[in-house]
């Protein structure tokens, strides 16, 4: 399924909630368990997800710590306190855009509705 | 999962070693995340899977990369070093601020050449002690990594830059305060009041600046490789 371009936008978001359930996690690690979660269908490339994590450093939204794993040398990254704080506003944020794009995609759907 | 043989890990590291990287941090994610999907393939799997992650991993993205984590992490530190200077100037750590204010400002006053010249030279020296403990220790960090991977690249932490402002900082206030003076003949004119508290002033904000900087470093040595 190629839907990169819908990904990219909520990249962020899938990133925070991800770390948000499993207190830390690496960057390889992130990719596998989203593949896992959606059987496949959904694949974060590595070229969009080092490049958000990065950012999300850079935002203090994360913070990393690294670790000897298996003699070789790991980064986790992990959520800071405003990253907790930014994962409901993220959120929320995105079931709304979801909520409205399904009242385009189906006018007929009576608003109000939950995901 | 399996384990990668020796043979494997050799080809990894000479495929990372390739893409040439200077920033340490960015090495050992792309390292981890190479043996990490590799191991998760049996080995008749290892070429085509490393030939794929090669694809994905090319040197212009990984340069881009590094590029934008060496940025990443300026931002970074400096947003750390600004919250540090901060709470310089509230409670309870003003306190510190203030009492160490008042000893300068009363050897200045009151103390001869020799005392303000020692006065005026002590953080110097602290700087360049701590900027050289700074860099001998992301040194050994980074030197362990450099092994792992063979590296010939000269590989350093990507906040290891920041500390080259430091230096430039330290050289401009160096000068400010103690060649220009001497150089434009001015010395005379520094008794005054106006001079004594600009050189307070100056002084005091290197200082803090430098004290930020080095408790930043120390906070996030713990979590990186400075």
């Amino acid at each position: 399924m190629s839907n990169n371009n819908l990904i990219k936008g909520s990249l962020q978001t899938i990133i925070l909630k991800l770390l948000e359930e499993n207190e830390r996690m690496y960057g390889y690690e992130i990719t596998q368990r989203v593949k896992e979660l959606t059987a496949g269908e959904i694949k974060i490339t590595e070229g969009a997800l080092y490049p958000a994590l990065h950012k999300l450093e850079a935002e203090g939204l994360l913070s990393t710590d690294i670790q000897q794993v298996d003699n070789r040398v790991r980064k986790y990254y992990s959520l800071t306190n405003d990253g907790q704080k930014e994962v409901t506003s993220k959120m929320s944020e995105l079931q709304g855009f979801v909520e409205n794009l399904q009242r385009i995609l189906t006018p007929d759907l009576k608003p109000g509705f939950n995901i | 999962m399996r384990k990668l043989t020796e043979q494997e890990l050799d080809q990894v590291k000479k495929a990372i070693a390739a893409k040439e990287l200077t920033s340490a941090e960015i090495l050992i994610e792309i390292y981890d995340h190479y043996v990490s999907h590799l191991e998760s393939f049996e080995e008749m799997d290892f070429e085509e899977q490393l030939f794929e992650l090669e694809g994905k991993f090319t040197p212009n993205y990984c340069k881009t990369l590094q590029l934008n984590f060496y940025e990443t992490a300026e931002k970074e530190l400096n947003r750390l070093q600004w919250s540090i200077w901060k709470s310089y100037f509230t409670w309870p750590r003003a306190m510190w601020t203030i009492f160490f204010f008042i000893i300068f400002f009363y050897i200045w006053i009151n103390g001869g050449a020799f005392s303000r010249t020692l006065a005026l030279s002590f953080p110097f020296i602290s700087g360049f002690s701590l900027n050289g403990w700074l860099w001998y220790k992301s040194y050994k960090k980074v030197n362990e990594i450099r092994k792992l991977v063979k590296s010939h690249t000269t590989l350093q932490s990507s906040y290891l830059p920041n500390s080259v402002t430091q230096f430039a900082i330290m050289f401009g206030v160096f000068n400010l305060l103690f060649n220009i003076p001497r150089t434009l003949n001015l010395l005379n004119s520094m008794e005054s009041i106006f001079s004594i508290i600009a050189i307070l002033l100056i002084y005091g904000l290197f200082i803090s600046y430098m004290l930020s900087f080095y408790e930043a470093c120390k906070l996030k040595s713990k979590i990186a490789l400075i």
